[in-house]
């Protein structure tokens, strides 16, 4: 085996890299490594889902975790076969794309000496008297070639075997490099994207309002390049949010109409106008597009504390669990005085109770608003700066005051009904409900890229898959008893299940025109 | 606010389910053809006729001989049907039933599907029950219409015994009452993307047959025993088998192109990207590069013949796995209400 | 062997592209992972860190104006002269708690030398904002503004990115500096006196 020195070796590792074998199993083990990301909970969708998996599952979690199996699409080893499909890709669109457009300029490739090995082959006889001269007979044949959109060339026309060349089917090359280039275009565009965009979540209950600052967000995600002078001045207000429940009998309690009504301002110069935000038809302030992605109930709570100031009062939004919106809900009042209260519990929109006692909600829409809390006293854990979601509450270091299990059971509070915390220390009251959107806010610059690419690329698969390249070669000749003979082959470039039709069509082309010419011959010389 | 024809669903279901019954005759004249074409002797083989020939040569003018290239031509005698699927006269009764048959079950379930979307106010796919429908009229429409081009009446038992399983499936697994439309569903996209998947899948069932059998076909004929034994009789050879479940699989992977692009932009105007690898989306993804994958299998030296007919069975299979598992059994943005 | 090496540096080049292309490529993929974990994520809570604007490149007068939670509307045009200290906040931010009590002192401190403190409140009715200035004492105003028009005024100038910000103005209204998260008290200190000692604008 010759040494092939480094240079050698990376020109191999090229031409491997580049081979259609290569690209195949690459592509084939992209569809394998992309399976796992439907298995296993991935962060980017789901964060809570991963940490929770992890927990419950210590001895393989930390190792699907070490190979990345929790964030598959930005893992190295997808990232790593994507990228090499890639510049296998590259590697092989550019210089096909070179050899096409040579090919583009060039002739169709001289006549075979024997037509007759070629997939299609033909002959015909012309009769003597129809005079049809070698000559002749290829300007027709290289009519009729032309009429069904071949590039023609005339070979050796003065000689006594002329013939013609022809190639059709450019365009089935053309759309494979379109297509194939389209891909690049697509993750390019899917990486400005990344790189400029955000994507930003906001809760809003009915009656308040947001201004696109960052600052004003839940969360916010802006890509690795993101500016922040990007964000557009808009903002929003939530006048009034709709729900309608489907009410037949066989459906019944599906949501079939989320509308929300709101006042909404380009920027602060702009006069308000008023819009309608509903699935699947987001607002949009150039370029940043307003989605409506939830909603829930967001129950007004007051809590007074054991000296008798009011520690907390407003709305509450609470975390639907289910498609009868039984939310989860956690207030805190952490100035309520002498001591910090905490509740934890359930919001049902129509309460009943089964008959053990339990409340459970039995309908979507709020015709027995009921809170089902436990509540805590202690330390919320908010004074010493750590960051912690307003959804959560740890009650391990907390006392607890009411709950199903202690003397006092636990809070159920009915609308506008108020409770006393046992101990003096304070008391709750449910004092009306509303409901709020969870909106998802995206700026995207990469999106029209991406739609222009992917456009591009089946535009470029219909055409490629469509088209077949096909070359055709006819010759004539004159016999010494004076008849015409002409011989025609074809050749197909790639897959072509209509060669031999076509074969069929030109030869029935040539025929029919050859005998026309003769029957006019004839009647014109009586 | 609209609401939905109860007694018009009630008449969908008797549709579906008459619609069920007659393909199951469909199904029993195909397997009866299948069986007694095995015993069946064929007149002696006619020298292939020239397409178009004897009409040009009439005037006498131009003599015309054509032939295709050698070495492709290599019929046994005793074959029913070379290799362009061209069937011997070969008289096939039972599969002519199979085909009337059909044709009446694919009337009745149209009309059931029809009425269904009537009864609801909108396209009927909008749950399991719909899709599971639908696309079982659309295998067999596509069959049907397949039938015109190419006589591919030996896949008359495999797709009506598959369409009935759908039926079933439909009516068994996934029965859901005729009702409106969850707010995430109400889009034109709707009609556009879910129609265009399934049109598409119904196409991969086709050439999911079709390689299923060339496989078959191959390993018949490697085996040595004579071409025409048993029930693959009226099969065509793997060759045509592979070039048509080729052509297919293109029209296929474009509209499955299609059905992505579309998907994508739903998503876009739904949920704020246009692609999140949720699981549907992952799957979506692993078929399209499993069929990206079939195709250029065929230009491959070495990965094609048997290796693209298993390329399309796989992708074939996780159709099947998107469709009735991963809609079903896993969590993501595409589980269905009212399942 | 000059040339040798020559060549695996090359090929140890050509490698390291390789590298780069396959980390950066895959930094593309997912920058908002990259970005929650390198904590830069500006829903997670600043991280203290101060920017002082020296007077030349300071940028224009700051203009707001908004209501405070007891009703009345106030516009920073109405103390202008005076070095202003805003500050960004909620009852619920668990570092708006550490640093409200250093806060409450600067204020006695310096209201006396004419630093006028003003919170910008972004998600609490007035009686939970009530509660939290009863809880640490807080004696100066705040605006209420949980629709963000006086973030978005703000966001002009410099934007506040985190809960806590605070804002130093100087005598001509000028944003002087930005502490993103707890305000360290000797630092917010520093920079209200060089605020105070730096000379007012002139008065016609």
């Amino acid at each position: 085996m010759p040494r092939l020195g480094p240079t050698g070796m990376l020109r191999w590792a090229w031409r491997q890299l580049t081979s259609m074998k290569t690209a195949l199993q690459l592509l084939l083990l992209l569809a394998v490594a992309a399976v796992p990301g439907s298995l296993f909970p991935q962060r980017p969708a789901n964060p809570a889902v991963v940490t929770q998996y992890i927990q419950d599952n210590p001895g393989l979690g930390p190792w699907l975790d070490r190979f990345q199996l929790f964030d598959v699409y930005s893992s190295l080893w997808f990232s790593a076969i994507y990228l090499l499909l890639f510049v296998s890709l590259i590697g092989c669109v550019i210089p096909r794309a070179v050899q096409h457009w040579k090919a583009l300029r060039s002739q169709p490739p001289r006549t075979p000496r024997r037509l007759s090995r070629l997939p299609e082959y033909g002959t015909m006889t012309v009769a003597a008297d129809t005079d049809l001269t070698p000559g002749r007979a290829i300007e027709d044949a290289a009519n009729v070639l032309r009429r069904r959109g071949y590039r023609v060339q005339l070979r050796d026309t003065g000689t006594d075997l002329p013939s013609v060349a022809a190639e059709r089917g450019y365009l089935k090359e053309a759309g494979n490099l379109v297509f194939h280039t389209a891909m690049i275009g697509v993750l390019v565009s899917i990486a400005v994207g990344g790189m400029l965009g955000y994507r930003a979540q906001k809760l809003i209950i009915e009656g308040e309002g947001f201004t696109n600052a960052e600052l004003g967000y839940d969360s916010f995600f802006p890509g690795t390049n993101f500016n922040p002078g990007a964000l557009v001045p808009f903002s929003l207000t939530l006048n009034d949010f709709d729900v309608t429940f489907d009410r037949n009998p066989a459906s019944y309690g599906n949501p079939i109409d989320f509308t929300a009504d709101m006042t909404v301002q380009d920027s602060p110069s702009d006069t308000p106008r008023q819009e309608t935000l509903r699935v699947n038809e987001p607002i949009g302030f150039g370029g940043t597009n307003v989605y409506l992605i939830g909603n829930g109930y967001a129950p007004e709570i007051t809590v007074r504390d054991g000296e008798g100031n009011i520690a907390l009062q407003g709305p509450v939004a609470s975390l639907p669990t289910d498609a009868t919106y039984n939310s989860t809900i956690v207030i805190k009042a952490p100035d309520a005085r002498p001591d910090q209260l905490g509740f934890v519990g359930f919001f049902l929109p129509t309460a009943m109770v089964d008959e053990d006692g339990v409340a459970f909600g039995s309908d979507p829409d709020p015709y027995n608003p009921q809170l089902n809390l436990n509540s805590y006293t202690g330390d919320l854990g908010l004074d010493d700066g750590n960051a912690v979601s307003v959804y959560q509450l740890d009650t391990t270091e907390l006392t607890q005051l009411n709950g199903r299990d202690m003397p006092d059971g636990g809070i159920v509070l009915g609308a506008y009904q108020t409770y006393e915390l046992p101990d003096g220390k304070g008391s709750i009251t449910f004092e009306g409900l509303k409901r709020y959107v969870a909106l998802d806010i995206v700026y995207d610059p990469g999106k029209a890229g991406a739609l222009v690419f992917t456009t591009l690329a089946l535009f470029g698969l219909i055409i490629t898959l469509t088209t077949a390249r096909r070359r055709v070669w006819i010759r004539a000749g004159q016999h010494e008893d004076g008849r015409t003979m002409v011989e025609y082959g074809l050749l197909a470039r790639g897959e072509d299940h209509s060669l031999a039709k076509e074969a069929i069509r030109i030869g029935s082309a040539l025929t029919a025109h050859w005998n026309k010419a003769n029957d006019q011959n004839r009647q014109a010389t009586p | 606010m609209t609401t939905v024809n109860e007694t018009l669903g009630q008449y969908s279901e008797l549709f579906m389910l008459l619609a069920a019954l007659t393909y199951t005759v469909s199904f029993i004249a195909f397997a009866a053809d299948l069986v007694r074409a095995r015993k069946v002797t064929t007149a002696p083989a006619e020298p292939a006729q020239e397409p178009a020939l004897a009409a040009a040569g009439t005037l006498g003018t131009v003599q015309w001989s054509h032939g295709s290239g050698a070495g492709k031509a290599n019929n046994h005698n005793d074959a029913v049907v070379d290799d362009a699927m061209g069937y011997k006269a070969l008289r096939r009764p039972a599969a002519r039933i199979g085909v009337a048959v059909g044709i009446l079950g694919l009337v009745v379930h149209a009309a059931g599907v029809v009425t269904r979307g009537i009864a609801a106010h909108r396209v009927p796919w909008g749950n399991m029950y719909e899709f599971t429908t639908t696309g079982a009229m659309l295998v067999m429409a596509v069959f049907l219409t397949a039938l015109l081009f190419r006589d591919l009446r030996f896949l008359g038992t495999f797709i009506t015994g598959l369409v009935l399983v759908m039926l079933m499936a439909g009516a068994i697994a996934f029965p859901t009452p005729v009702a409106q439309l969850i707010p995430a569903l109400q889009s034109y996209w709707l009609i556009i993307h879910v129609s265009v998947a399934v049109l598409s899948a119904a196409i991969f069932t086709l050439t999911f047959a079709l390689s299923v059998l060339q496989l078959a076909k191959t390993r018949q004929e490697k085996s040595g025993k004579p071409r025409t034994a048993g029930l693959l009789r009226l099969v065509p050879g793997p060759v045509s088998l592979e070039q048509l479940a080729y052509r297919l699989n293109a029209i296929g992977f474009i509209l499955w192109t299609f059905t992505l692009m579309a998907g994508a932009i739903w998503a876009e105007a739904a949920w704020g990207r246009y692609w999140g690898w949720d699981t549907k989306e992952v799957w979506t993804f692993v078929i399209w590069v499993v069929y990206a994958g079939y195709l250029h299998a065929r230009a491959t030296r070495g990965w094609d013949g048997t290796r693209a007919a298993w390329l399309s069975i796989t992708g074939y299979l996780c159709v099947i796995f998107n469709f009735a598992v991963v809609n079903v059994y896993f969590p993501g943005l595409h589980s269905y209400s009212g399942l | 062997m000059m040339k040798l090496s020559l060549l695996s540096r090359r090929q140890a080049a050509a490698a390291a592209v390789l590298a780069s292309l396959l980390i950066s490529g895959c930094a593309v993929e997912d920058p908002l992972a990259e970005k929650v974990n390198a904590g830069t994520n500006s829903y997670v809570a600043g991280d203290g860190s101060v920017a002082e604007y020296a007077a030349e490149i300071r940028g224009d007068t700051v203009r707001f104006s908004g209501q405070l939670f007891d009703g009345t509307t106030a516009a920073n045009d109405d103390w202008a002269g005076q070095v202003t200290v805003l500050n960004v906040w909620y009852a619920a931010c668990a570092p708006c708690r550490v640093e409200a009590p250093d806060l409450s002192a600067l204020h006695a401190e310096f209201e006396p030398q004419g630093v006028k403190f003003y919170g910008i409140n972004t998600r609490d009715e007035a009686p939970t904002a009530a509660a939290f200035e009863r809880s640490f004492g807080i004696e100066y105003p705040s605006f209420k503004d949980k629709n963000g028009q006086i973030l978005l005024a703000l966001t002009d100038y410099v934007p506040p990115q985190a809960v806590p910000t605070t804002l130093v103005l100087d005598k001509e209204g000028r944003v002087a500096a930005r502490i993103l998260g707890i305000a360290e008290k000797s630092t917010l200190k520093a920079i209200i006196e060089d605020a105070l000692a730096a000379p007012g604008p002139e008065k016609p």
